[in-house]
């Protein structure tokens, strides 16, 4: 289960950012890729929400999960798919 | 958008235009809302109407006054589907004037009054809606009135001006807000029959600019409206400003 979620997870940012997905690691961050902007940001919050069915994010997880790593943290405890 | 059951907020809404839009967006189910400064016309408003309509006085221009309201409105009523920014104000005058005193420039107060009515109000009403919207994951409309003024009135510099500025807002938050699920759209009057209009303007005036306008007629503020919730209604209508103008060009 938690493999099917890296793999949607990285499928969803190649596409959001266009970056191929072997690009992108567990350090990918809105400080190391020039395309995840804020704006891009928000997207990518709303993207989550949709594609892993989730409970409405909150103003500070949407301010933490500005790194690959941290949003698989949040998706871990807050995804039913886990 | 289907309009029923749909929270629309209508600034400048107790008359003119926009009372024209709440009346069409009431007779499709919709729940209107509306902020104006005047808290007479807003009675009048209320008294008039045989459906549902809240009613807030807002002075559009204060930026204060709109987030307490906004917020006030939303924990009465939940979150605004869709916002008409309609509020404004004319003021007619050249850029220089021969008067008493020999020369004179536009001025300088009216030109603060009337961007910030027509152009400002736009931001402080967008910005806290969108955020609301966003906040709470609601797909939602933002329809701003511009006018066929924005193309540049002899007369008008600062309406003209705010117009214009209200047209590159539409089309600069249609990019920004469209992935959000938010659209943003504008209509474009050409003169029309509203009380401040005919008040404004001399019958000279107003028989010349029929003359000059195809149709040969003002238009009226349902056919604006008209306009208005078709914008709302049609979902590929995006970042583009409609003009609805009898075919007349300034």
């Amino acid at each position: 289960m938690a493999e099917d979620l890296d793999t949607r997870l990285y499928e969803l940012l190649s596409n959001l950012l266009g970056l191929p997905a072997d690009e992108i690691t567990d350090e990918s961050s809105m400080k190391t890729v020039r395309a995840w902007d804020s704006l891009k940001h928000m997207e990518l919050i709303f993207a989550l929400e949709q594609t892993f069915d989730l409970p409405q994010l909150s103003t500070d997880e949407i301010v933490e999960m500005t790194s690959v790593e941290r949003i698989r943290t949040v998706l871990r405890e807050k995804c039913a798919c886990v | 958008m289907e309009l029923r059951d749909k929270l629309v907020l209508i600034t400048g809404g107790a008359r003119g235009i926009g009372r024209a839009v709440v009346e069409q967006c009431a007779a499709r189910g919709a729940r209107p809302a509306v902020f104006d400064i005047d808290a007479d016309a807003l009675a009048d408003l209320r008294k008039a109407l045989t459906t549902d309509v809240h009613t807030y006085t807002c002075d559009v221009a204060d930026p204060e006054q709109v987030a307490s309201q906004i917020e006030t409105l939303t924990q009465q009523l939940g979150p605004v589907h869709v916002l008409v920014n309609n509020a404004g104000l004319v003021h007619n005058q050249l850029l220089l004037n021969f008067g008493p005193t020999g020369l004179e420039s536009y001025d300088a107060t009216a030109w603060q009054r009337v961007i910030n009515t027509n152009l400002n109000a736009v931001f402080y009403m967008t910005a806290t809606t969108a955020r609301q919207m966003l906040a709470t994951r609601t797909r939602g409309v933002i329809v701003n009135i511009s006018s066929i003024c924005a193309a540049g009135n002899l007369g008008q510099c600062a309406y003209s001006a705010a117009k214009a500025g209200v047209d590159a807002l539409t089309v600069t938050w249609a990019k920004e807000l469209s992935r959000f699920g938010i659209r943003v759209v504008g209509v474009a009057p050409g003169f029309t029959e509203t009380d401040r209009a005919l008040s404004t303007m001399s019958a000279d005036v107003i028989a010349d600019w029929k003359t000059r306008t195809p149709l040969r007629r003002m238009a009226t503020p349902a056919e604006i409206a008209a306009a208005v919730t078709f914008t709302i209604e049609n979902d590929f209508f995006n970042g583009r400003v409609l003009p609805i103008d009898g075919g007349l060009r300034i």
